[in-house]
């Protein structure tokens, strides 16, 4: 086993901890080891040895794993984590797709950037493109296309 | 007994932290060394230790870059571990002198 290896196997046992302080305490973890194998070095051993006897010293691993473990009792923080990145994809989705709350925002960046590719469920029968823009206090209303097509009764009572 | 090794362990380490702040490397050296290498922990399991007492706002971390340039993760002592560290040593002290006075009045056992 070498030194990462140990640290593998000390948060292997780790569950209830975010990616911040998994990485927190790898890196104590690390600079531990080195400090003592650096001090055996400097006593005349060599890389190999003073990485073995450094880890000897240390313990088992998944001992020091479980008792930190332990420690780390609080699903809060992870929890949170998770869902935040969670909702972040499923919003991320729902606005490629169009769907959801975010379902406007890919038209109305295709309305503004490339209006004339925008899908339309329907086949027209006519279209005109005249590119009026008028100011409306602050904002431009912009008229890009116009379409006409024919459709046929489907017997709801809302037709006239 | 095991939960008895535990709380001597804590004490310990937050009376080493209360002359100054340290890395947990170091702590292992002044254990040692103090305790004239009677207190030779498993050097991972102080890990555990120093977490559970930064939990529980015994103890504050900070990291401080060394003159050679590594980083290390210091621990310093607060207010609050202070005063737990008073309280835990006057009962350490009641508890330790009364095992002596029991095991000096043990016969046969020849203690001073």
């Amino acid at each position: 086993m070498d030194r990462g290896e140990y640290t593998d196997a000390v948060l292997s046992q780790l569950r209830r901890v975010t990616g911040d302080e998994r990485e927190s305490i790898r890196a104590e973890l690390d600079a531990h080891m080195e400090d003592h194998i650096c001090a055996l070095r400097d006593l005349g051993y060599d890389e190999q040895l003073a990485e073995e006897r450094t880890l000897a010293l240390m313990g088992d691993p998944v001992e020091v794993g479980k008792e930190l473990s332990r420690v780390y009792t609080g699903w809060g923080w992870v929890l949170l984590s998770r869902a935040a990145v969670l909702l972040t994809v499923v919003l991320c989705i729902q606005a490629l797709l169009g769907l959801g709350v975010l379902s406007n925002i890919l038209w109305s960046i295709q309305a503004r950037t490339v209006p004339d590719e925008i899908h339309s469920d329907y086949t027209a029968a006519a279209t005109l493109r005249p590119d009026i823009r008028i100011p409306v206090g602050n904002d431009v209303l912009r008229v890009y296309r116009v379409s006409v097509w024919a459709t046929t009764c489907c017997g709801c009572t809302g037709c006239p | 007994m095991r939960k008895q090794t535990m709380d001597h362990t804590h004490l310990l380490v937050l009376s080493l932290l209360a002359g100054e702040d340290m890395y947990g490397y170091q702590m292992i050296l002044e254990l040692s060394r103090r305790s004239d290498h009677t207190f030779e922990m498993k050097e991972g399991t102080l890990y555990p230790v120093l977490h559970g007492l930064e939990r529980d706002g015994l103890v504050e971390a900070y990291q401080q870059e060394a003159p050679t340039g590594r980083v290390r993760k210091y621990y310093h002592l607060t207010r609050r571990g202070a005063s737990f560290l008073k309280e835990e040593a006057e009962a350490w002290n009641t508890y330790s002198s009364a095992v002596n006075a029991v095991l000096r009045s043990s016969p046969g056992l020849n203690l001073a």
